[in-house]
């Protein structure tokens, strides 16, 4: 895979962390589908079920969150990398061009 | 429409009158129904009503969501490999392994806790469904019991004393059976919270290369 199509696969997959960091609060069915709303026992079961999906979706989340850093990181060690191929491929160039027109003053 | 969906409008005369005996005439002192109530802290008739309104199917819609949020990360295709060599390759291929690795690896990854989560949501579903069937076998008993015809009778000739301490005895009865599944409903299901561990965010312990970064390498030029 090349440069270019090794940055898209990061981004790419930064995208799907991006994403599920925006559509995983969405999943909530909310407290009344634990039965968190409920009277007396049944009601505190509820809540407590619910307040452990709760914390357990924020840590999903937040995961998602912490690990699309992690690859746009990963992105910028490639972009990185590349920045510093360009360079030396212009010094290259610069170079083979000095040593050209040097020759051209020679002869 | 499962059982109970069924039975709770059916039931809901019975339970009222059940209720209404409770409130209004009490229950004998030592009957079991004392404790029950203060346990569950509910009516047979509000129990009913509110587990008859809880859907498991929207908790398992939730463990779908997030079932295929785990495929998708399963599915990422994060090239482990650079297209270049020397030091930053390495230093690229231990990034991407650890990052691929935290994210849907062999060992403990996001994807994992997703389908953990998943799980417990199941669980909860499940759960409730066992509620709603165990309640609607111990209605459905009820309804045919001989306290229910017993109650039904007092009503019919409220002035009847003799009718009236069987009525009462008859609810204490027929609420002591449902309120009894909500109490074991309660701990089976502080059961299932409890063995829902692992759910808490999973660190990330990056496996990255100990020497310095040299920034140097060579583009491999397919």
């Amino acid at each position: 895979m090349m440069l270019a199509g090794t940055v898209s696969a990061i981004h790419a997959t930064a995208d799907l962390l991006g994403e599920a960091e925006r559509r995983l609060p969405a999943v909530d069915p909310g407290a009344t589908a634990f039965g968190a709303r409920g009277l007396g026992l049944l009601g505190a079961v509820g809540q407590e079920a619910y307040r452990h999906w709760q914390a357990a979706l924020d840590a999903r989340v937040q995961e998602a969150r912490a690990h699309a850093a992690r690859v746009r990181d990963l992105a910028d060690l490639v972009r990185h990398a590349a920045g510093g191929f360009s360079e030396a491929q212009h010094s290259a160039g610069q170079a083979h061009r000095d040593l050209a027109g040097g020759e051209s003053g020679v002869a | 429409m499962d059982a109970l969906a069924q039975l709770a409008p059916v039931a809901a005369p019975l339970l009222e009158a059940v209720d209404k005996a409770l409130l209004t005439l009490g229950a004998p002192p030592t009957h079991p129904v004392w404790r029950a109530l203060g346990q569950v802290g509910a009516s047979p008739a509000d129990v009913v009503a509110f587990v008859a309104e809880l859907e498991p199917a929207r908790l398992r819609s939730a463990a779908a969501a997030l079932r295929a949020q785990a495929t998708a990360y399963e599915q990422a295709s994060l090239p482990l490999d650079a297209p270049w060599e020397g030091e930053t390759a390495r230093h690229y291929h231990a990034a991407a392994a650890s990052v691929h690795e935290h994210l849907a690896g062999d060992g403990p990854s996001l994807a994992t806790r997703l389908r953990a989560q998943a799980s417990y949501v199941d669980s909860w579903a499940e759960w409730q469904q066992d509620l709603r069937d165990r309640l609607a076998r111990v209605l459905a008993q009820a309804m045919t019991s001989s306290q229910a015809v017993t109650l039904r009778s007092q009503a019919l000739r409220p002035a009847e004393v003799d009718g009236l301490v069987a009525a009462v005895q008859a609810a204490a009865d027929i609420a002591v059976a449902l309120l009894g599944v909500v109490e074991d409903a309660a701990a089976a299901g502080r059961d299932v919270i409890r063995a829902a561990q692992g759910l808490d965010e999973l660190p990330y312990q990056p496996i990255l290369p100990t020497d310095p970064l040299a920034g140097t390498g060579t583009i491999r030029v397919d």
